[in-house]
């Protein structure tokens, strides 16, 4: 099939690579680096180097693990709207959505094995799935998460199919090698039989997904002897939180390619505007939830609910929530919503700003979910302290810098657009 | 007074099947069953769909039932395999 040039023009990030990519690379490679020392170091000491102790035995990694499931959400849930919905305006940043899942989920799945003392034992979670399975929400994730991360990549792979056929003459000897190898049987014509298997995806991963973000949602909430866990509404609120953090992440990702590689034409303002406005309004409804969960907490509710609650407003982390809250989720949220109202035109660097901090304030709302129902236990003990130390931090940013390793990788080897829908 | 009786009988009738369901209930932990039906449901269906698809194509649905073999198959031994590699440092 002939490539015109304002088709290959969306082939810059196979075709060409500056010493940005290398830089960007290199320092990517040094925090991953960083964080596998600290792992090491975790391994062979146990996880006595963390800040987690008897009373806090959930921290960071749990927080990362929920925040790297709900980002994930994007993907698919970008996907199947364009394709059950026919929402066709979104089909360029469909693939670069389904990638932010497949790096997002395996960041989801590493950090939960962080946070694991013993992570050579996790083989029996396989060699006791059937004996556990039924009691055990830790195993209902898991199995979810798998499902999820199978089923995306299968969607992912066969999303590509016809892009690697076109491109394997155009991308160079070892891509073209490559998309070679991943071809087989490809038939002229597949695409049509592709198209309706893609279409039966979508529609059965999405209510795999909404399993996903529940399960784990209810690791927490079926505790009913944790204060402010223990609740029915943890399902919703986790798919919010997930919705938006992930609608955000694919924000920020859609404008920084857009202006690495020039793509103004092809990656819209309306793009930009729509999801945008998604996320604000997924933003609101969260705002909605976490009204309810505090307004239940605090009225005439069990004195553990209101210690949890007050210790989130007026106790020691009271900055970190009211800074969350104000800066990172309040304000952006109804200053999109005033410029929605106010302007047909989106202001693309307002929505880049306010995508950024509602990432950072959701990936902080996770942290403020896990430790302060751990630090008032219900039972007679100590208020607990939690200190995040070097090794958790390192092994946390390296979560963040592989997924921006896997993503660019991905960027790099693949096309991130559908060079297939382009040329039809 | 015979529907008294009646609504009676059917009052006892409905505690029995009850008690004899919570019974069943917590020595099976049906719970954790119902949650996995709620993934493997529409994963059937989904496999179902491939199967019969059309236009047929079956290379198609032999990628399909390939990749979840290798993917699920990938994660279970990658888990063995990490557990194996990691007792050499633990």
């Amino acid at each position: 099939m002939e490539m015109k040039d304002d088709v290959r023009y969306l082939l810059k990030p196979l075709t060409f690579t500056g010493r940005r990519f290398y830089a960007f690379i290199a320092a990517l490679v040094g925090v991953i680096g960083l964080a596998g020392y600290a792992w090491y170091v975790q391994l062979t000491q146990g996880l006595g180097v963390t800040g987690m102790n008897d009373t806090t035995i959930w921290g960071l990694y749990i927080s990362n693990f929920i925040f790297f499931i709900g980002i994930s959400h994007a993907g698919i849930a970008i996907s199947a709207a364009v394709r059950l919905a026919s929402l066709d305006k979104y089909k360029p940043i469909m693939r670069m959505a389904e990638a932010l899942t497949l790096a997002s989920l395996l960041m989801a799945a590493l950090s939960i094995v962080l946070d694991l003392g013993r992570p050579d034992r996790s083989v029996f979670l396989l060699t006791y799935f059937l004996e556990r399975v039924g009691q055990s929400p830790l195993l209902w994730d898991i199995t979810a998460v798998a499902t999820y991360l199978v089923l995306s990549v299968t969607y992912l792979y066969f999303s590509l199919r016809e892009d690697m056929a076109i491109l394997k003459d155009e991308v160079g000897s070892w891509r073209g090698k490559l998309y070679t190898f991943l071809l087989p049987w490809y038939e002229e014509g597949e695409e049509e039989t592709i198209s309706r298997v893609a279409w039966w995806m979508a529609i059965c991963i999405l209510p795999i997904m909404v399993m996903v973000h529940t399960t784990v949602a209810w690791i927490f909430s079926l505790l009913p002897n944790r204060p402010l866990w223990f609740g029915a509404a943890a399902g919703p609120y986790f798919i919010v939180a997930a919705v938006s953090s992930g609608i955000a992440t694919v924000i920020v990702i859609a404008v920084v390619l857009r202006y690495l590689f020039g793509w103004e034409e092809y990656i819209k303002p309306e793009v930009i505007k729509g999801l945008t406005n998604f996320m604000a309004i997924t933003s609101l409804v969260y705002m909605y939830f976490m009204f309810a969960e505090h307004m239940t907490a605090r009225f005439a509710a069990p004195a553990p609910e209101v210690r949890v609650s007050n210790a989130w407003f007026f106790g020691e982390f009271s900055l970190l929530f009211w800074g969350m809250f104000i800066f990172g989720i309040f304000i952006p949220t109804f200053a999109l919503i005033i410029n929605a109202i106010r302007s047909k035109e989106v202001n693309i660097k307002l929505s880049v700003a306010a995508s950024v901090t509602i990432v950072l304030a959701l990936w902080i709302k996770r942290v403020l979910i896990i430790v302060p129902t751990q630090t008032r236990p219900l039972m007679p003990m100590d208020y607990g302290l939690y200190i995040p130390t070097w090794v958790e931090w390192s092994l946390v940013a390296g979560t963040f810098a592989a997924a921006a390793l896997i993503y660019t990788l991905f960027l790099k080897i693949f096309p991130i657009v559908e060079i297939s829908e382009e040329l039809h | 007074m015979k529907s008294l009786i009646l609504l009676d009988a059917l009052r006892f009738l409905g505690m029995s099947v009850g008690s004899s369901v919570a019974e069943w209930y917590a020595k099976t932990g049906v719970t954790g069953y119902i949650v996995l039906a709620m993934l493997v449901v529409p994963l059937t269906i989904l496999m179902l769909a491939v199967l019969f698809v059309k236009p047929r194509r079956w290379h198609v649905t032999k990628i399909f039932f390939m990749l979840l073999f290798i993917l699920y198959g990938g994660f279970v031994g990658g888990m063995y395999v990490m557990g194996v590699l990691l007792q050499l440092i633990m």
